[in-house]
């Protein structure tokens, strides 16, 4: 039996959360179930190119799995930002689950409309727990009517739709650059979940924030290009699906147990919270629905499949649920 | 030929305008941005984009031809400096050769991603759906340009005589040097 | 072995006068041509143009270069020089200190250091001959004291390395500000000396009435008002950084419109200039990276890294090689082209050693200012050479006590690495 390697590359910056959780995780888990006759080589941190870069490298082979962000390639995957979407879950294990199965499989509704036409085919994904209002000490919050005019940092996208709809004023910058903005009041705060507060070390200028919120995400993929996946021989291909589903699976539930704790050691900090009333949750809520859906179609209207996409989502998100309660 | 280099030379100085145009709506742009934030606490919602999807990109490679015609691009001519002028031309032959060859292969695989960009209406997500195709097309156009002026110049390296080839190389190239 | 050809062939372009850019763009890839398949290369050429081109931070290159050509049009450059020669001229060397100071000046709002030697080229080089001071001695402080801009924010030379090292470009500013007073004190302490030394080679100017000192500081104030308000506007949070760039090209558009000198010619000749210069720093950064892909996919970093590791001396030694390297490179190299080749390599290895990445991109930074004053290449001697039309030797002559007084300022900023982390501490 040959040895097959497998040339691996993301654009996470080393410690990075996502890498600690899935990434070397799966590359071990692939080593340990293939008994080493898979070889990993890991470039991380943009070391072959940068994040928007890495589909258009993995669909050319110069890399084999790439870490393949929908939200850095939106033009080339809309679809995949309805796991994005906020409101629509609250946990990442919901969204994860809801995500892997729609994407993984031939005959999963994101597999066919956005992966096989992008000729990738995604071996594991993460998913941020979902992101919450973090604001530093420019800003005095204590209800729904202080957040208007607040300027946060968003990432674009379905990011920017949401605080549009909340009356808040959405923010472009690099992540370096966050911390410096939100220390000085260039920006008021951002959306972040709060593992990446700690990442951001945005933890010290963090005075309040809001809690068990849904305002977006951020979901990535490593997927595999088509050709290198034909060639593969068939028992290889058996053990990447198998650590894939099990790495996807496991790490879900590690973020959810990672975000508990951060947000434990906030509280410690003395961050303060911010609770919402009845009639401002159901504000809140009433917005993100109506982003959602403003999302599906503008997406209709440019010929893409976005309401279809959004129900195709809602039925894989209240499968799991039906699964769970079960 | 002749004729031909005067329309290519034409389309390089358009361009090269509207690589200066962009810089200054580059500056005017992202000031205006800064004043509306803070005072007005109303940023641009489309500046990030426009500006990362067309203003920089057409900065530079719309100048990208006319930069290298004026002799910006930085390089180290010791060794160079000391060989014989017929020596030189063949390395500066071989040298202009080999970027022709690299800068043809980006054009073309630029004109082939600015394509595919138009044919499947590609546009980024967000509050203005932003088409990428101009964006993408604005790397074809710049290495093509520059290619067209990196193959004028083989031309004229092989088929001049050896005093002008040493009369055109006398400058020292520090114009637009940023160290 | 390929690492090896591949190199090879990338010191044979720059040898025959390939661009930099060019030459790392070519190198590089015919070396993923020896490991990825055609299609594979098209895929990194097809996207990493756009993607380098298309990056935020990018912008306070452009920005950057755009400012110091506003204010170089603006006639303000000149007059700076003439106000620091009213108020330090009488003292011994003091013409020479004055260029120190119109340098460090003139590089708070002007990121390049070649087009600051050209500026005190021709403003304070022509004052100190005519004082009698002695060519070369005049034409060494002129070239060394054109290498503040550098070290000095705004400074492209610190953003190319942020861009390359991945480093937080705003901290990377303010961390060159204390360094670059050091700096120019350095360079006054040596005019001082030389001046004490022999006295008839810097004979001191004509007195100045305390009238015209104070009239002459109205023209330091726009400048001085310039460099506070960019400063400023990212302490107090109004804007990023990058954002400062945009704000501060603005302002020095509208010092140039105060100045009367505001002509469409004017402002086209600014915009094109600034435009070719960074079209040069896109080419050079676009070459970097498909070269640094190349260089990854050989993993030639992680093992030279963790050779490194496993040596058994301590990392100041290693430290001293990289700087020691980064001279001698820098007699014959271009600063931005080690800036690309090395960085790569020795960012990873100075941050294995514990090394703070700022801190070290300062040191780097004034390494490079050497290496602008050495010859063979010495571009700032070239330029000053060219702008008063004396010959290089002359020039390199009277930089030779720079450089040695240089090594001595690199010496201090090893030893209180505060002197560059404090400011960028206040702002964490
Ligand atoms: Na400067
Ligand atoms: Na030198």
């Amino acid at each position: 039996q040959s040895k097959v390697t497998l040339r691996v590359a993301d654009s996470l910056p080393a410690g990075h959360i996502i890498s600690e959780t899935s990434t070397k995780p799966w590359i071990e888990l692939v080593k340990t179930l293939s008994k080493d006759r898979i070889e990993i080589q890991y470039y991380p941190a943009e070391q072959v190119g940068k994040a928007k870069d890495l589909l258009q490298l993995t669909q050319a082979g110069m890399i084999d799995v790439g870490y393949v962000g929908p939200s850095y390639v939106s033009e080339k995957m809309p679809l995949s930002a309805v796991a994005e979407l906020p409101g629509s879950f609250s946990s990442t294990c919901q969204v994860m689950s809801a995500y892997w199965d729609l994407a993984s499989r031939e005959g999963g509704y994101l597999y066919e409309h956005e992966f096989k036409p992008n000729k990738i085919r995604p071996l594991f994904i993460a998913a941020l727990p979902p992101y919450q209002v973090v604001l530093g000490g420019s800003a005095t919050v204590n209800s729904m009517a202080d957040l208007a005019g607040k300027k946060l940092r968003a990432s674009g996208g379905a990011q920017d739709l949401t605080l549009r709809k909340l009356d808040m004023v959405s923010v472009r910058m690099a992540p370096p650059e966050i911390y410096e903005a939100m220390s000085r009041g260039t920006i008021d705060g951002t959306l972040l979940s709060f593992v990446s507060v700690e990442s951001y070390k945005l933890t010290d200028i963090t005075k309040s924030a809001t809690t068990g919120q849904n305002f977006g995400t951020v979901v990535v993929t490593y997927s595999i290009g088509d050709q290198k996946w034909r060639g593969l021989p068939k028992d290889v291909q058996d053990i990447l699906k198998t650590a894939g589903d099990q790495i996807t699976r496991h790490a879900c539930q590690n973020f959810d147990t990672q975000e508990k704790a951060a947000t434990e050691r906030l509280k410690e900090k003395g961050v303060k919270f911010i609770t919402f009333t009845k009639a401002e949750q159901d504000k809140i809520d009433a917005a993100t629905g109506e982003v959602a859906l403003d999302w599906a179609k503008s997406l209709d209207q440019r010929g893409k499949p976005g309401s279809e996409t959004l129900k195709a989502f809602r039925a894989a998100l209240a499968k799991d649920g039906q699964t769970k309660s079960n | 030929m002749g004729r031909i280099l005067a329309v290519s030379r034409q389309v390089e100085r358009i361009a090269t305008w509207g690589g200066c145009i962009s810089l200054m709506l580059l500056m005017l742009i992202v000031t205006a941005d800064v004043g509306f934030r803070y005072f007005l606490n109303q940023p641009f919602s489309w500046s990030h984009d426009v500006i990362t999807l067309y203003i920089t990109p057409a900065l530079f490679f719309l100048t990208l031809s006319d930069a290298h015609r004026v002799g910006a691009q930085v390089n180290v001519d010791v060794l160079q400096r000391a060989l014989p002028v017929p020596v030189r031309r063949i390395t500066d032959a071989l040298c202009n050769l080999a970027a022709i060859v690299v800068f043809a292969l980006i054009a073309y695989g630029g004109a082939r991603r600015a394509l595919d960009a138009w044919e499947n209406g590609d546009a980024i997500a967000g509050h203005i759906a932003w088409l990428t195709w101009p964006s993408a097309a604005l790397v074809p156009i710049g290495a093509g340009m520059l290619v067209l002026r990196l193959a004028s110049s083989l031309v004229a390296n092989l088929v001049g005589s050896d005093e002008a080839y040493a009369r055109s190389h006398e400058d020292l190239h520090a114009e637009g040097a940023f160290e | 072995m390929t690492v090896a050809m591949i190199m090879l062939a990338l010191f044979a372009l720059l040898a025959f006068g390939a661009p930099v850019g060019f030459a790392m763009l070519i190198s590089g890839t015919v070396g993923l041509l020896q490991i990825g398949s055609l299609e594979g290369v098209l895929g990194i050429l097809e996207t990493t143009p756009l993607t380098v081109a298309g990056a935020y931070e990018f912008i306070t290159i452009p920005l950057f270069l755009l400012m110091a050509e506003f204010i170089l049009l603006s006639g303000m450059a000149d007059d700076l020089f003439r106000a620091t020669a009213a108020w330090v001229g009488r003292v011994r060397g003091g013409l020479g200190m004055a260029t120190a100071l119109a340098g460090a000046g003139f590089g708070a709002v002007c990121g390049t250091s070649t087009a600051s030697a050209a500026t005190l080229s021709a403003t304070s080089l022509p004052a100190m001959i005519k004082q009698g001071y002695e060519p070369s001695l005049a034409a060494g402080v002129v070239s060394i004291s054109g290498t503040l801009a550098m070290l000095i924010p705004p400074s492209v030379a610190m953003v190319v390395y942020g861009l390359l090292a991945n480093v937080n470009i705003g901290q990377l500013l303010i961390a060159g500000l204390l360094p670059g007073i050091l700096v120019t004190l350095t360079i006054m302490v040596t005019v001082y000396v030389l001046a004490w030394h022999r006295p008839e080679d810097a004979p001191s100017a004509e007195p100045v009435t305390w009238r015209e000192k104070i009239a002459l500081l109205r023209v330091v104030g726009p400048m001085l008002m310039l460099f506070g308000a960019v400063t400023g506007i990212i302490y107090t949070g109004i804007a990023t950084p990058t954002e400062a760039a945009a704000v501060g090209a603005f302002g020095a558009f509208l010092l140039l419109w105060r100045s009367g000198r505001m002509t469409g010619a004017n402002v086209r000749r600014a915009l094109l200039r600034a435009a070719h210069g960074s079209s040069m720093v896109m080419v050079i950064l676009l070459g970097a990276s498909v070269f640094g892909y190349f260089f990854a996919l050989t993993q030639v970093t992680q093992d030279l890294v963790a050779w490194v590791a496993t040596l058994d001396v301590s990392r100041w030694v290693i430290l001293g090689m990289v700087l020691l390297g980064y001279i001698v490179l820098g007699s014959f190299m271009d600063q931005i082209a080690i800036l690309v080749l090395t960085v790569p390599v020795v960012v990873p290895l100075m941050q294995s050693l514990g090394f703070d990445l700022v801190w070290f991109g300062v040191v780097k930074i004034v390494t490079a200012e050497i290496g602008m004053i050495t010859p063979p290449i010495g571009l700032n001697c070239y330029v000053v050479a060219r702008y008063s039309g004396r010959p290089v030797s002359e020039v390199f002559r009277g930089t030779l006590p720079h450089f040695l007084a240089h090594i001595v300022a690199i010496l201090i900023l090893v030893a209180f690495p505060q002197i560059a982390l404090w400011l960028p501490g206040q702002m964490r």
